[in-house]
């Protein structure tokens, strides 16, 4: 494989990635119109998850059998973990100012990677590695792939996804239709959740290592992808993602080396630009709305 | 009322009791007996907790069998701070070793960075501090200053670089390098230079550079960059927590390359992170289990006692700075910092467990290095050197 399309599929890992976290963003948003900080720690929680999994289940089982049962449990936990934070943190503050509920998401944020620091310790642990005939690359596009359309299928063929896309578009019209919209945002977070669980196994098994404090940069990346591509609109948050990904690993493929270290600006100016020329995101109205 | 009074009187008067009762001179006992107190800034979080952690373990197991001598004529006090792998924290905690503790002497940092914050100030102090695995060569002194208050129980980097070079051309035969460093450490920048400069003065050939950053968890760029260059070796100076995710991410992509590492490959951490995918490597090591000496061989039972594992070179290397703290404690005719500071200096024949102990003009230890392969799960001895 010539250089640059090996660094195109490292980009395309990475963008996926990005963009499964910015799934749960935009779900969220789609629904409460807020930002769920606390999101990268759940993204973090599902790597965790899948890391003890694969500790538990040790060599005896086949490498295919612990990466589906890690990915599975990572699923769960985080989905879990989100739909707790929600119903600790955000359910009581339904209805105050937009600003207190802000607040309180990056309060849950620091706080779970603080509680992750002491229960995990802050070192770095690498994760187990596995015999897989594929390379880690391989597999995660596989089953970020696989996430894309497990997704799509829940949001726009199943019921419970015309519910979501009926709360996102109007909450009280959907109320009046007989969709409870208490359930319905408990299935967001949850599916937002699991997604980012996903995301966090894939992170382990492609980058090798996880650490309290790894949901920071990607969370964050993830964030501003679910900005840029108008949040609430989830092809917006994938093209973004995507894009994202594939821009930030051909910068580090082909920079200089003297500049490689300019790679992360490269990627966030560029964003940055795409915001201050449309404040609603790439696929949004031109009129901003103020979150 | 007249309760809450009496009770508040009460409780008063306890306090100033308990306050006054911990004024009073510690180590009841024999005259002229006083208290040592030594302060610790390790690295025991961050990306260089391996260092750290180690050499904290190290130096309380030191410590254990130190209080244990029945001749020990004074009290010691350990105090250790975590300096979370970042220069700024260093400086703060050693500040309050300093004001707040009012250390003796300062044990670390493992990190060069911290390092030389922590020996700015502790030079503006007068406290001396010995540093365990800070191997930049500015720690102790550079061309603008010299630090008489820093010592190091570790090897400097221009003495690694050079071992280093001579060990890839002499013995390796190897001809052409790509080096691959850290931008974001000096320690790394450091130790790229010195080997540069030294493997080109021996007739080798420097053929690339690339670098990375502290920071990074994806090195699949670097490494598919790498790959295609038409090198013999790769030399990588990083810490553990950077190597050992890109050699793992490497995969089978940097197989044809001799990879050459430096003192910070040399923990556990690195061969569980690079997941038994450690190729053909070799690093340079301050210490190394297998090494017969019934020094090597006693610490190692003690150590796998205490702590479960065997020690590692940081662990030694925290180890023999307490010894050599304490060692010079005994001969200082006082605690206060110019004293223990030329106590230190003067340290002429004290055996630790990486070698006999011998201060160069800038205190930086005359010893021996050692080259070590790594295999999958361990690192085996593979030849001494000194210069």
């Amino acid at each position: 494989m010539s250089y640059f399309a090996a660094q195109v599929l490292n980009g395309l890992c990475l963008g996926s990635i990005y963009s499964l976290i910015a799934l749960g963003f935009a779900l969220v948003y789609s629904i409460l119109r807020f930002l769920n900080f606390a999101h990268s720690e759940v993204f973090t929680s599902g790597a965790f998850a899948g890391y003890f999994t694969l500790l538990a289940l040790g060599p005896h089982f086949g490498p295919w059998t612990r990466f589906a049962v890690a990915t599975v449990v990572a699923a769960l936990a985080a989905g879990s973990l989100a739909v707790l934070i929600e119903r600790v943190a955000y359910r009581p503050l339904r209805h105050m100012p937009p600003v207190t509920v802000l607040l309180t998401a990056i309060g849950v944020s620091i706080t779970l990677q603080n509680i992750g620091r002491i229960a995990f310790s802050p070192q770095t642990r690498g994760y187990p590695t596995l015999d897989l005939p594929l390379a880690p690359r391989q597999v995660g596009l596989a089953v970020l792939a696989g996430s894309f359309v497990l997704l799509w299928w829940l949001i726009y063929r199943l019921p419970a996804g015309i519910r979501i896309r009926a709360v996102a578009e109007n909450l009280e019209t959907a109320r009046l239709m007989g969709i409870e919209p208490g359930r319905v945002i408990v299935l967001v977070f949850f599916l937002g959740g699991t997604f980012a669980g996903v995301a966090g196994v894939v992170w382990g098994l492609v980058y090798g290592t996880v650490q309290p404090e790894m949901g920071f940069l990607p969370g964050l990346k993830a964030f501003i992808i679910a900005v840029v591509g108008s949040v609430g609109d989830l092809r917006g948050t994938l093209v973004v993602g995507m894009a994202l990904g594939i821009i930030e690993a051909l910068a580090a493929g082909f920079l200089p080396s003297s500049l490689s270290a300019l790679r992360e600006v490269i990627v966030l100016s560029l964003l940055l630009l795409a915001l201050m020329a449309r404040p609603n995101g790439l696929f949004g109205s031109s009129t901003p709305v103020k979150v | 009322m007249r309760l809450i009074h009496n009770l508040t009187i009460f409780m008063l008067l306890t306090a100033l009791g308990n306050a006054m009762l911990g004024c009073a001179p510690e180590a009841p006992g024999a005259t002229g007996k006083h208290t040592l107190v030594i302060g610790s800034v390790l690295s025991k979080s961050g990306p260089a907790a391996a260092y750290g952690n180690d050499a904290d373990r190290g130096a309380r197991l030191a410590l254990k069998e130190l209080r244990a001598q029945a001749d020990l004529p004074f009290e010691i006090r350990y105090i250790s701070y975590d300096d979370r792998s970042d220069k700024t924290e260093a400086a703060k905690v050693a500040r309050a070793l300093i004001d707040a503790d009012g250390v003796n002497a300062i044990l670390g940092p493992a990190i060069s960075p911290s390092a030389l914050s922590v020996g700015k100030l502790a030079q503006e102090r007068r406290i001396p501090v010995v540093a365990t695995s800070a191997t930049q060569d500015e720690v102790t002194a550079s061309t603008t200053y010299d630090r008489t208050y820093v010592f190091r129980v570790c090897f400097n980097d221009s003495y690694q670089g050079k071992v280093l070079a001579q060990f890839a051309r002499q013995d390796l035969g190897i001809r052409r390098v790509a080096v691959i460093y850290d931008n974001s450490l000096s320690y790394s920048i450091g130790l790229a230079r010195t080997f540069r400069e030294q493997f080109e003065a021996r007739g080798g050939v420097v053929a690339y550079e690339e670098n990375f950053s502290v920071t990074d968890s994806d090195f699949s760029a670097l490494i598919d960059k790498v790959a295609a260059f038409p090198v013999d070796a790769l030399f990588i100076a990083g810490w553990d927590e950077n190597v050992g995710p890109m050699l793992k991410q490497a995969q089978n992509r940097w197989d044809n390359f001799i990879l050459l590492g430096a003192d910070g490959w040399v923990t556990h951490r690195l061969l569980e992170l690079a997941g038994g995918n450690t190729g053909t490597s070799f690093a340079l090591s301050h210490f190394i289990n297998d090494d017969p000496s019934p020094r090597v061989q006693a610490l190692n039972r003690a150590y796998e006692a205490e702590y479960g594992e065997l020690p590692t070179a940081f662990s030694v290397l925290g180890y023999d700075a307490m010894r050599l703290i304490v060692d010079a404690a005994r001969r200082a005719p006082t605690f206060d910092g110019p004293a223990l500071r030329d106590a230190l200096a003067a340290t002429s024949d004290l055996d630790l467990v990486t070698g006999h102990l011998r201060f160069d003009s800038h205190r930086n230890p005359q010893k021996d290095a050692v080259v070590v392969k790594v295999e999958p799960d361990h690192f085996a001895f593979y030849k001494r050197i000194r210069l």
